[in-house]
């Protein structure tokens, strides 16, 4: 007999949501080699269309280096890619790891949408 | 049946023998009263589930330090980003399993990751910047640690990792016992 699956880990979650032609890539709780699949599924999939990337990272409390070779791997198929990162737990590998130069990071999701508003541009 | 899971090994020497509760001042961030020793050990597999929970179990077991807030997430970072090479890169292709041992020892705190794999090449030691293919653990390691020293060959690999966190060097030298 095959016992029942356990329950799915909450440790972290990565939800994705379209907004005319800007797409939110929010996730929260502790990202490592476990989300690394989640993440990279996510990114994929958003690529594949073009559109503009928020990957907002506010909620993330871990964030290990494999998380952040997804990001500059995404941002380097898509340059418009931008970054939410205000806590340490994301910032401080960013930045000793020197990717700051090679991501657009912003300190809070309203300060990403501004940067993509169109309204702005005109 | 392959799954093995230990309870934590948790250990103090308590130089005057006072309950456990009382021997380790509870998080406050400053000078502690009294000098403490701790150690932590697992072993698991070499998968990214167990690497997790194996992350989270150290995180607990750090809160009961004397540490300040900063220096157990740089802990617990590099600890991690050990535990996941292993996960990535020991075993291509096989089994394998990862140990953790974790001590506290006055102003010191060590942690050792240790795996029995094929070993860490010359090449992601040096990995860094844009590339996009991993190789930036043992970097990050690097930055975050005060010490570290990594041996490595064809029957395995060990990650040890020093810090002398200015909130344990605040507390009194432990005396020998």
């Amino acid at each position: 007999m095959t016992l029942p699956a356990a329950p799915p880990d909450q440790y972290f979650s990565i939800v994705t949501e379209t907004r005319d032609d800007l797409v939110v890539v929010r996730a929260a709780g502790e990202l490592d080699l476990v989300a690394r699949p989640v993440l990279d599924a996510a990114l994929a999939h958003i690529d594949a269309g073009g559109t503009r990337v928020v990957v907002d990272f506010a909620a993330v409390t871990f964030c290990s280096s494999t998380i952040l070779g997804v990001l500059v791997a995404a941002s380097l198929r898509d340059g418009r890619l931008t970054v939410v990162a205000r806590h340490r737990a994301v910032r401080r590998p960013l930045e000793l790891l020197g990717l700051e130069q090679h991501l657009t990071i912003v300190p809070d999701l309203d300060t990403a949408l501004r940067g993509h508003d169109p309204a702005r541009l005109a | 049946m392959y799954r093995h899971t230990s309870e934590p090994h948790f250990h103090r020497d308590d130089v005057d023998a006072e309950p456990v509760e009382a021997a380790v001042p509870a998080r406050s961030g400053g000078p502690v009263d009294r000098p403490g020793r701790a150690s932590f050990e697992e072993l698991v597999p070499a998968l990214d589930d167990e690497a997790a929970a194996l992350r989270r179990q150290l995180a607990l077991w750090l809160e009961e330090l004397p540490l300040d807030a900063d220096s157990g997430h740089d802990i617990i970072l590099a600890a991690y980003e050990a535990l996941a090479n292993v996960v990535a890169h020991a075993y291509p292709g096989e089994r394998g399993w990862i140990r953790l041992y974790a001590e506290w020892s006055g102003d010191v705190l060590t942690v050792v990751v240790s795996d029995t794999g094929c070993g860490v090449p010359e090449e992601p030691r040096r990995a860094s910047g844009a590339s996009t293919s991993g190789g930036r653990g043992l970097l990050l390691i690097d930055k975050v640690t005060d010490q570290l020293h990594v041996e490595t060959g064809k029957h395995g690999t060990r990650v040890t990792m020093i810090w002398r966190p200015a909130a344990l060097r605040h507390a009194p030298a432990p005396r020998e016992g």
